[in-house]
């Protein structure tokens, strides 16, 4: 889930006009079973509707999951064991399932679970959850901590296709996963567009999309080039694993961060359909850690935006030095390097993060006690 | 809906609702609904009526509602697993007098049980071996893992001595691609004279003495499961073989021309199991390859080859490939220990040809 404060502004008006006439991209939408192969990505768009991404499929699907009662100050939250919850659900052991993404719906605060019955699937260091299972699987969990399965045989939605997405044969050795896992690495959607990460066939894979919303045509296809300072060279093969739309300065921005874990800013007025882009890599988070979510909330007037990563605890950036001169990581380095940033007190075990009302984040951890998987949320409190 | 059903109280009635579980199509049925049947259409009045958990777990399993006539089936989104406890729970409270929960537990069948593997066959078959053999192969049952193997293997002698360093290790094992052959290399140093390991240790295997190679059933099958039991080959040990597989000297049965006879081919001593298999052809007169089944007997002293085709009449030709050799490693044209000649050229291992007619 990662939607911008700014975005979230947005959405007041969008939400004053559902009440009174059906939204445009009503008409687009269609009424009957969503199949899909793998519901690899998900972010909440305006009015309620859900973007899903099937890497497999080489799909986009926006759901209207009829979820749009707002709900401003949705407190405090804590579901214990999850997977115990959902184990029963599916029909198997916790220990057997497998959360493959999380995103918040902004206005309903209902938090939305990708799922599958894979854990037992891990093989190799470095695989994360698409990369062992397929989740087919559509949960929320309520502010009240009831899940609820969100039916997909029989819902309003619309779709576009993903083109020329990362070929279904080529194995990536070192994970042992296939190229396409990544077809839809992250999604965020802001300013009426829909913003799609992940790999495609071309020889520069790393690809950002753009889609318009209601979806007209296929949107536009970026490649994307970074100097990866952990590594020391150019790189266009890895897919952005977390971003954030943000303004820098009124520009707006998309914030990125890959595997082992460079920190990149593209301008969006760069993209365009067949451009090879090339990003500013403003900071090196630290080798060996995936990027796993990127919120941005604010805390006494001032926004932030924290990084949750898989080895390296939560990472937060204040967004002022984001609007000072940028540095520009050009030269291999050792450790970190670029912009400031700090570990901030954690939870612990974070896996995914969202905004949760104005007041809170929303974290799905892993007890590194009891073992137990859980939602629990936290207030927005700095030092 | 929960005004509907309280209206509902007063009319309907279900005799005796019963539930029971379909292994077949796993599914869960409640007959027996009598009218209560019909406020079951909607899916979630349905799930809240009946409720189907895999043991004690808190959440009820998704999956669909279906109403035939008077029978609710629920059929799970994913299937159940094997040799489980479940229970379904059906809850008419609510819906008619008399509707307190009633729990319904069953397990389902048990996996099919894992066919252990074993192991079908060690060549050389035969109970005499020469004291420098060169390989043993293992054949079993099923894919086996790789790794490891040879901490399962143990060669010991009379005295149940363990033999020491008698393999070659490596890695993984040398397996054929599913993993289903071992081929086990008795360590060349031992066997080779004037090279350390011999000097030190002499040959693994020595003349007169007897000897068990012993595959534990500690050694794992692919899915990790050990074999069904112990298996052991025992055998004497004779000189060490040091003279060329000579493929004139073969006494070869020639078949009828017009049938599909088989040839038959008899080496006069025991030769490599899988170079004899893989490494003669018969070629028809005018040089063709003929296809056919080979196969081999009397502990792979010979060989034997049906053809797919009639034989024809005329001169065959039978080919040895150079790489052909004896359970010592020896080649028709090179022994295993080649000793070099006074040029310092060492002979090169190549192929050999004997011809035979087909009887008329």
């Amino acid at each position: 889930m990662r939607l911008g404060v700014f975005s979230l502004a947005l959405l007041v008006p969008a939400l004053a006009a559902a009440e009174t006439k059906p939204p445009a991209y009503e008409e687009s939408f269609m009424v009957g079973p969503l199949k899909a192969q793998s519901l690899s990505k998900m972010t909440f768009g305006p009015d309620g509707i859900l973007f899903i991404g099937d890497s497999f499929g080489a799909r986009i699907f926006a759901v209207d999951v009829d979820d749009r009662t707002p709900v401003s100050d949705p407190g405090k939250l804590n579901v214990l064991d999850l997977e115990g919850k959902i184990g029963g659900m599916l029909g198997v052991d916790a220990h057997d399932v497998l959360i493959h993404d999380m995103a918040v719906n902004p206005i309903s605060k209902n938090i939305y679970l990708t799922a599958s019955r894979g854990r037992h699937s891990f093989t190799v260091e470095w695989q994360l959850p698409n990369d062992v299972a397929n989740a087919s699987v559509l949960l929320r969990v309520t502010p009240s901590g009831e899940i609820q399965e969100v039916r997909l045989d029989k819902v309003k939605f619309s779709s576009t296709d993903v083109s020329n997405p990362a070929n279904e044969k080529v194995e990536i050795d070192w994970k042992k996963t296939k190229a396409r896992v990544d077809a839809i690495s992250d999604m965020a959607f802001a300013d009426g567009k829909l913003f799609v990460a992940g790999l495609s066939n071309e020889e520069f894979a790393s690809t950002m999309r753009v889609y318009d919303f209601p979806f007209s045509k296929n949107g536009s296809s970026s490649s994307l080039e970074i100097y990866h300072g952990s590594h020391g060279k150019y790189e266009t093969e890895a897919p952005v694993r977390a971003f954030l739309p943000i303004r820098i300065n009124g520009k707006p921005t998309l914030l990125a961060s890959y595997l082992c874990t460079p920190l990149v800013v593209f301008p969006i007025d760069d993209l365009g359909d067949k451009k090879h882009v090339k990003g500013r890599t403003i900071a090196e988070l630290g080798d060996g850690s995936y990027p796993l979510d990127m919120v941005e909330f604010q805390f006494k007037n001032k926004k932030y935006v924290l990084i949750v990563n898989s080895n390296r605890g939560e990472i937060l950036v204040d967004e002022d030095s984001l609007s000072r001169p940028l540095p520009n990581i050009t030269t291999q380095i050792e450790g970190t390097a670029g912009i400031p940033f700090e570990h901030p007190r954690s939870v612990g075990g974070v896996l995914h993060a969202g905004n949760y009302g104005d007041k809170n984040l929303i974290f799905l951890r892993r007890d590194g006690f009891n073992g137990e998987l859980q939602l629990v949320t936290r207030e927005i409190d700095l030092p | 809906m929960i005004l509907a059903a309280a209206v509902a109280i007063a009319v309907l009635t279900a005799s005796h609702p019963t539930i029971d579980y379909d292994a077949a199509t796993q599914t869960v049925n409640v007959r027996g609904l009598g009218n209560v049947a019909a406020s079951l259409r909607d899916q979630g009045m349905a799930s809240r009526v009946l409720r189907v958990y895999l043991g004690d777990m808190p959440s009820a399993m998704l999956g669909k509602y279906q109403l035939d006539g008077e029978v609710l089936s629920f059929t799970p989104r994913f299937p159940l697993l094997p040799g489980r406890d479940y229970r379904a729970v059906l809850d008419l409270s609510g819906l008619i007098a008399n509707g307190d929960p009633v729990v319904y537990r069953f397990r389902t069948p048990a996996a099919p049980v894992h066919q252990s593997g074993f192991v079908t066959a060690i060549y050389p078959s035969a109970d005499v071996v020469p004291a420098n053999l060169l390989r043993i192969y293992i054949y079993f049952s099923r894919p086996m893992l790789r790794n490891g193997i040879l901490d399962h293997i143990r060669l010991v002698d009379q005295n149940d001595h363990p033999v020491d360093q008698a393999f070659l290790e490596t890695g993984q094992g040398l397996w054929d691609r599913e993993g289903r052959r071992l081929t086990l290399f008795f360590h060349p140093g031992r066997i080779k004279t004037g090279v350390g390991l011999h000097e030190k240790m002499g040959l693994a295997l020595r003349p007169g003495s007897r000897y068990r190679l012993i595959v534990s059933k500690c050694a794992e099958d692919a899915e990790g499961s050990p074999l069904s039991a112990d298996f052991t080959k025992q055998f004497r040990v004779t000189l060490g073989d040091r003279a060329s597989p000579d493929v004139r000297l073969w006494n070869i049965q020639a078949p009828r021309a017009n049938t599909r006879n088989p040839l038959v081919v008899d080496a006069r001593k025991p030769l490599d199991h899988a170079l004899f298999e893989r490494t003669i052809r018969v070629e028809d007169p005018d040089g063709n390859l003929v296809r056919g089944t080979v196969s081999l007997e009397d502990n792979d002293t010979r060989w034997r080859f049906v053809p797919e085709q009639p034989w024809g009449a005329g001169e065959y030709a039978l080919r040895a490939a150079g790489e052909l050799e004896d359970l010592a490693g020896n080649r028709p044209t090179r022994l295993f220990e080649e000793m070099a000649a006074p040029d310092g050229r060492r002979a090169e291992a190549s192929g050999a040809v004997v011809k035979f007619r087909t009887h008329e």
